[in-house]
């Protein structure tokens, strides 16, 4: 339901842009957040990622492939890096840098399609950064919220 | 995690990889997609529609709100331009007014009229090197509305009849009877000094009575009004009605001015 969710979300304010206005990726965001989170849940996750990429090419990008691409590749190497940590390594600010971090290669290559030259691209950037990075802020107090659960 | 769900996960992902780079080598064929990207457009179109209703909303809005921004602009330019149009009006048609003037042999144009002296005097654009005399009468429509107090080689002024220190002889037309015609200083005309018994009425027409060669007789001033007033000294003082328009002059005809004198003495004056 919440990979539903996040890529209606993205979806819904992509068409309220009207194209004007590169949107945060919120469907990724999820996606990465949800894999951190919830490491057991891997597998569908990642078919997740490529239907909801598939999806995405088909409405917006008319070239299938590229988003899913994106996806799959970012959250197999999020978790590579996540799972290659010891357990007591995987603090907070790691957490906010993998998620920050996971939405960069996507977020450049959508800006470049975009069509966004010279300070253009860097307006685009910053734009889209004051979207990422509440969001990515408000997904650490969630899983810092967890740790303190957990220690409890 | 265990290595066999790794493992699993890592299967699944490259798989995953695959079918998306497969996708990618099929996508330039816009044939193998047409269809699915039709169909994946016309479900979302639904849970869409709040979002394009928004953004059409506010779309229009902004339009909206840029339009009647240029309209108001364009008013704006519209009304400067309608007044500096209707500077330019007014100039032409006091340029011309003042040229149509300077035209009539015999007219002087008033220069000054000042506000405190508003029913006392006004100021002509002709003088003494036009043949203006002091004491020549100064017409207007045809009927008298001063007389030439002071002329100077340019100018002259000239005292109205509603000034309270100008006194003309008259003559009622009808009855010839005598009196004088003073002004009140408010813009009122009175016929001063005619007896208590005389039978005059409203619309008696009054001229002007042989006193001076500076002013001759039988020039019209007006008629009388119905309003009266009865003085201490056994005399009735009857409101004039003037013919000349004393609230609305532009020019005065001068009795004596020569038209060669007012040729020779235009061409060097700019206000002629």
């Amino acid at each position: 339901m919440i990979y539903l969710l996040s890529w209606y979300a993205q979806d819904f304010l992509w068409v309220l842009g009207a194209g004007k206005v590169l949107i945060p990726e919120i469907f990724l965001l999820a996606l990465v957040f949800l894999s951190l989170f919830r490491s057991e849940d891997g597998v569908r996750i990642l078919w997740a990622a490529f239907f909801g990429g598939v999806l995405w090419d088909l409405r917006w990008t008319g070239f299938p492939g590229v988003s899913s691409l994106f996806y799959v590749s970012t959250l197999m190497f999020v978790r590579w890096v996540w799972h290659s940590i010891p357990v007591s390594g995987r603090t907070i600010s790691l957490f906010g840098f993998l998620l920050w971090s996971a939405n960069m290669p996507v977020a450049l290559g959508r800006i470049f399609l975009w069509g966004a030259r010279g300070i253009g691209l860097w307006q685009a950037y910053l734009l889209q950064q004051s979207h990422i990075v509440p969001l990515v802020l408000l997904a650490c107090a969630a899983y810092a919220w967890r740790l303190k659960k957990q220690d409890v | 995690m265990t290595d066999k769900h790794r493992e699993r996960e890592w299967i699944h992902g490259l798989l995953a990889l695959a079918a998306s780079l497969l996708l990618l080598a099929a996508a330039p064929r816009r044939e193998f997609f047409k269809g699915a990207v039709d169909f994946v457009g016309a479900i979302l179109r639904y849970p869409e529609y709040p979002a394009v209703f928004i953004e059409t909303t506010a779309r229009e809005f902004v339009v909206w709100f840029a339009e009647r921004q240029g309209l108001q602009e364009r008013l704006k330019s519209l009304k400067e331009e309608n007044e500096h149009l209707r500077l330019v009006w007014s100039m032409e048609n006091a340029r011309n007014l003042r040229r149509e003037l300077d035209g009539f042999v015999r007219y002087a144009r008033i220069t000054l009229r000042e506000p405190l002296s508003w029913w006392s005097e006004v100021r002509i654009n002709k003088g003494r090197d036009d043949g203006v005399v002091v004491g020549a009468p100064a017409l207007h429509n045809g009927f008298l509305a001063g007389r030439v107090s002071s002329a100077e080689s340019g100018f002259a002024w000239v005292e109205l009849l509603s000034s309270s220190s100008l006194m003309i002889p008259v003559v009622i037309e009808e009855t010839r009877d005598l009196g004088v015609v003073a002004g009140d200083g408010d813009g009122g005309v009175w016929l001063l000094y005619v007896p208590e018994n005389r039978m005059l009425r409203g619309g008696m027409r009054v001229s002007t009575a042989m006193v001076s060669e500076a002013l001759p007789p039988g020039i019209p001033l007006g008629s009388l009004a119905d309003e009266r007033r009865e003085t201490s000294d056994g005399y009735t003082a009857w409101r004039v009605l003037p013919g000349a328009s004393l609230s609305q002059l532009y020019a005065l005809e001068i009795l004596g001015l020569h038209p060669s004198s007012q040729g020779s003495s235009s061409t060097g004056r700019p206000g002629s």
